[in-house]
């Protein structure tokens, strides 16, 4: 609460952000007091009394950023220390001992730290889900793989032998159980994963314009397949996405606008870290909710025909650009389709699968 | 307050030697540390230098370090080991830390105690001591929530049950008695 009249100790000390430059941790604060100090140099003398009352009241603590300069300069003392990298050449990356998986609320841990019993498949395994199907399955080397709506994933014969490779289209959170001698590579159509002992969420759909990857725990290595061959390593909580390129989408059904491609070819994200890694949208999927930040509406609609199994046609161009930011439990599509008419107004009619919307 | 899972997770990665993690950590649970090493020492300079005698050791040993379930409350743990070690140096283990043989004897002080024991001035202290007594007990709860725990008013106000505005207030009042009293030091 900004007050506008500044007389006494107290009205320094009550405001939100005289307390912060006193603190001595924020930028903004400390410019905007220096600068009333320097508007009202009658005023210093109040103003210091604020601010020693200030340090008696927190009990002269040291402010945070100063202390975390310390503790660098601690640390460095110890040894020197290697210059970390996003971007690595060398294929072998350091590898998390073994995993903690959360999984409605469970907590275990899977380490298998030996191969005593080879289980491989002698034959090529698909998994495949159907829009609007999610399927959970153990994989031979006891990697758990969820598979979300109109996905594909195909495993290599062989699996397990010497590597661990799989060619995944759709989307799929994957729990990979550790073993170092036996590389677990993903393989998509723009890019390939090096994992060595993770869990992490790709995204790999053919008809959007995006793929994506969520690390949540452990380190993986992305490579991708485009021209440059980037490779980059993710730490947890990271997002990478690869634009493709503009010319390979076509859809026969909807009106749907091409989307420019972004002129990056790789961006990769620090994902905000909620309470834990579940209630990350890019995973909400596994959960059962589905989660729409900011998307526009033919965007949007791709995520709705896989997640419900329809068919949806956008009549209007201009229902295209409209955006939505929403979270949905269980609903059916019609309540979703009711729901997001209260954001922007449009019209809508179900017939059997098949859904219109016009405005 | 974060989860559980997500201190877990810098952990994890502080483990695997991501100094990003390391650092993460430390601001986001500093000054949880060093509260709790005030209102039990009394010793801001103390508290401070033991908390990063506790992350210097983490850093240097990270490659070592075991897979914890509770990272809160293994700081704390390993703070208060630090922070006795500390004392012994000085020579200036006070009675209430002497008796802690089991770690969860630690006696917490009421806000006005360790306030004061804090000031490492003594007319300070004195006169601390006496304003304090000036203040209703709920005036001194806010100025401790606002200053000491750092909590927003909207945080106070659910803490305590009041509104935002009653909370503004208090603190407001509290603070007019203090420096009325404190005017002369």
């Amino acid at each position: 609460m900004i007050n506008n009249k500044y007389e006494n100790v107290e009205d320094f000390l009550i405001d939100n952000t005289f307390q912060e430059y006193c603190a001595g941790g924020n930028e903004q604060c400390i410019q905007y007091w220096n600068n009333y100090l320097h508007k009202h140099p009658e005023q210093e003398a109040t103003m210091m009394q604020a601010k020693r009352l200030y340090h008696i009241l927190v009990g002269n603590k040291k402010p945070l950023n100063a202390q975390v300069d310390k503790l660098k300069a601690d640390i460095q003392a110890l040894a020197p220390m290697a210059p970390v990298s996003k971007f690595q050449l060398s294929f072998w990356i350091k590898t998390a001992a073994a995993l903690i998986i959360l999984a409605g609320g469970l907590l275990w841990g899977i380490q298998h730290t030996n191969t005593n019993e080879i289980s491989s498949t002698s034959t090529d395994v698909t998994y495949i889900t159907a829009n609007g199907e999610k399927k959970t399955v153990e994989l031979a080397d006891g990697s758990q793989v969820t598979l979300n709506a109109g996905s594909k994933l195909f495993m290599d014969k062989g699996f397990n032998v010497d590597e661990r490779h799989v060619h995944l289209t759709g989307e799929a959170f994957f729990d990979v159980s550790s073993n170092k001698e036996k590389p677990f590579v993903v393989h998509t159509q723009d890019f390939d994963i090096r994992v060595l002992g993770t869990s992490f969420n790709v995204k790999a759909y053919p008809e959007e314009t995006t793929s994506e990857a969520v690390l949540i725990h452990g380190l993986i290595e992305m490579k991708s397949k485009r021209g440059n061959e980037n490779l980059v390593i993710l730490k947890p909580n990271q997002k990478v996405t690869i634009y493709k390129a503009e010319e390979k989408i076509a859809d026969k059904e909807s009106i749907r606008k091409v989307k420019k491609s972004q002129l990056k070819e790789i961006a990769i994200q620090d994902l905000e870290l909620e309470e834990d890694h579940l209630t990350l949208p890019d995973v909400a999927w596994k959960e059962n909710r589905l989660e729409i930040i900011d998307q526009d509406f033919s965007s949007l609609q791709h995520v709705l025909e896989r997640w419900y199994d329809v068919e949806i046609l956008l009549q209007d161009q201009h229902l295209q650009d409209y955006r939505f930011t929403a979270t949905f439990n269980k609903e059916s599509i019609d309540q979703v389709l009711s729901a997001l008419q209260e954001v922007q107004p449009f019209k809508y009619t179900i017939y059997g699968k098949k859904i219109t919307i016009y405005k | 307050m974060k989860n559980k899972l997500a201190y877990r997770l810098l952990w994890e990665r502080i483990r695997n030697g991501d100094e990003d993690a390391f650092f993460d950590l430390y601001k986001s649970l500093y000054y949880e540390l060093v509260n709790f090493g005030v209102r039990t020492s009394g010793d801001a300079d103390l508290s401070s230098e033991a908390t990063d005698q506790v992350f210097v050791t983490i850093w240097e040993k990270r490659e070592k370090l075991e897979r914890v379930e509770n990272v809160q409350a293994y700081l704390i743990t390993f703070l208060k080991r630090k922070i006795l070690r500390l004392l012994e140096k000085q020579n200036k283990i006070n009675k209430a830390l002497q008796n802690v043989k089991a770690e969860d004897d630690w006696f917490e002080m009421p806000y006005d105690e360790f306030i004061i024991q804090v000031q490492t001035n003594e007319w300070v202290q004195h006169r601390l001591k006496e304003a304090l007594e000036k203040l209703t007990f709920r005036q001194k709860q806010l100025i401790h929530l606002k200053f000491f725990e750092g909590l927003t008013y909207e945080q106070i106000a659910s803490h305590t049950q009041q509104t935002i505005k009653t909370a503004y207030n208090t603190v407001y009042d509290a603070l007019k008695i203090l420096r009325e009293e404190l005017k002369d030091i």
